[in-house]
């Protein structure tokens, strides 16, 4: 009887260390790998995943449902992508939003905001009329949802799924995606109204060289001389005409997928479309701080449309004379002259 | 303040009007994709075969008429 335990627990024992052995590569072959009569090894003679990558690029197979592109398996550029959007993409866009953020704050809290030197004229000067407001702030509020929804993508799953839970996250991203594939039509809508509204005005002059040299007078106080956008707000404006189309484009191969790109090309529409998103929220949010905090009279100039002459003279000195007083300005001409 | 509600009020017009065209523009799959074939997620219950009579099956035994527990047997 005990002999009989002692084999029972010897067999028990053998059986429960084969697995074992086998993922250590010490036990027989398993019965795939074994010797056919004929001598040969199948599973040895039968392609292998790196041989196939190597000399085809790329590992498909045969499917049965209508689309063709069920049938790709594995493509080397798929793991870049992952690596890519999984690894890199939160960290950089992470990193460069952050450090604007904590760029504008430091310098909110070493500059302040820039005031106008001279006490206020009370005379109103137009700068912006109704149509170059709406089409702005059409724009904003779509690029600010774009952004928003679009964050969801780097940064929902690791930074909002923990706090708001799965429920909540799914409704939250499904609605965001619909946001996001709907706003971006009045966002490039008011991409091209903002290029007939601006371009004019945005083209290169002598005085944009004068004002970076100077870095806009930010830290020594003073005011170069500005047509009526300096060199910074040209930046600006060139850097959303320039990544807002980089976003246009690829929104659109990405908005009606294979369309025009296969799976590489759709990988790369990303790149392009994150690397254009995080460099251009980063712009935009230099750009909001300008147009609030960081100057006074920035945002009325956009709200109402008007702006007090003496701002006008200390920050656009030569729009007010040249621009505005030639073509449009007959109403600020005469209210700044004084009466005899 | 007014042009900034007008601004964002374009702005959602314009997305609805996305949106509709979106629907508009889209077909389900089962239209877009379809198949000379279709997958059954369990051959035992929803093969229709070939007696099918175009009504769905009863589910469960048929109760006896007249055999109402609430008013009793009759």
């Amino acid at each position: 009887m005990r002999a009989d335990i002692i084999i029972i627990i010897f067999v028990a024992l053998l059986g429960a260390a084969a697995p074992a052995c086998a993922q250590h590569g010490q036990d027989v072959a398993p019965s795939g790998q074994m010797m056919t009569p004929s001598g040969r090894n199948p599973t040895a003679d039968s392609v292998t995943e790196q041989q196939l990558l190597k000399e085809m690029h790329k590992l498909q197979g045969r499917i049965t449902i209508p689309d063709y592109k069920a049938a790709l398996l594995e493509q080397p550029q798929g793991r870049s992508y992952q690596f890519f959007h999984e690894r890199l993409l939160p960290w950089i866009a992470g990193i460069v939003i952050v450090l604007m953020s904590v760029a504008l704050a430091v310098f909110y809290w070493v500059r302040g905001p820039i005031k106008v030197g001279k006490p206020a004229s009370g005379i109103k000067v137009k700068r912006f009329d109704w149509v170059e407001r709406l089409t702005h702030w059409m724009t904003a509020a779509s690029f600010i949802v774009l952004a928003l929804t679009g964050l969801n993508y780097f940064f929902g799953k690791r930074l909002l799924f923990p706090l708001i839970g799965p429920d909540a996250f799914g409704a939250w991203s499904q609605w965001a995606k619909f946001a996001h594939n709907t706003l971006a039509w009045p966002f490039m809508l008011g991409l091209l109204l903002m290029i007939a509204l601006w371009v004019r005005d945005n083209l290169p002059d002598r005085y944009d060289w004068i004002w970076l040299r100077q870095f806009g007078g930010f830290i020594s106080g003073t005011h170069p001389p500005a047509r009526r956008f300096n060199a910074g707000q040209k930046l600006i404006f060139w850097a959303v005409v320039v990544f807002g189309f980089a976003l246009a484009a690829t929104g659109i191969l990405m908005l009606f997928p294979f369309w025009a790109l296969d799976i590489n090309g759709m990988q790369w529409a990303q790149y392009v479309h994150a690397f254009s998103a995080t460099l251009l929220i980063a712009i935009i949010i230099a750009h909001i701080y300008i147009g609030t905090l960081g100057m006074q009279g920035a945002f009325e100039a956009m709200r109402t449309g008007e702006v007090d002459l003496t701002w006008a003279r200390e920050h656009h000195p030569v729009w007010v004379e040249e621009d505005h007083l030639d073509r449009r300005g007959a109403r600020a001409r005469a209210a700044s002259v004084p009466a005899e | 303040m007014r042009v900034i509600l007008a601004g964002i009020v374009l702005a959602l017009v314009f997305a609805a009007l996305a949106g509709i065209g979106y629907s508009a523009a889209q077909r389900p799959v089962y239209e877009a994709q379809p198949m000379p074939s279709v997958r059954v997620g369990d051959p035992g219950s929803n093969l229709v075969g070939q007696n099918w009579s175009g009504h769905p099956k009863l589910q469960g035994p048929e109760k006896p008429r007249g055999a109402d527990p609430a008013r009793g047997a009759t």
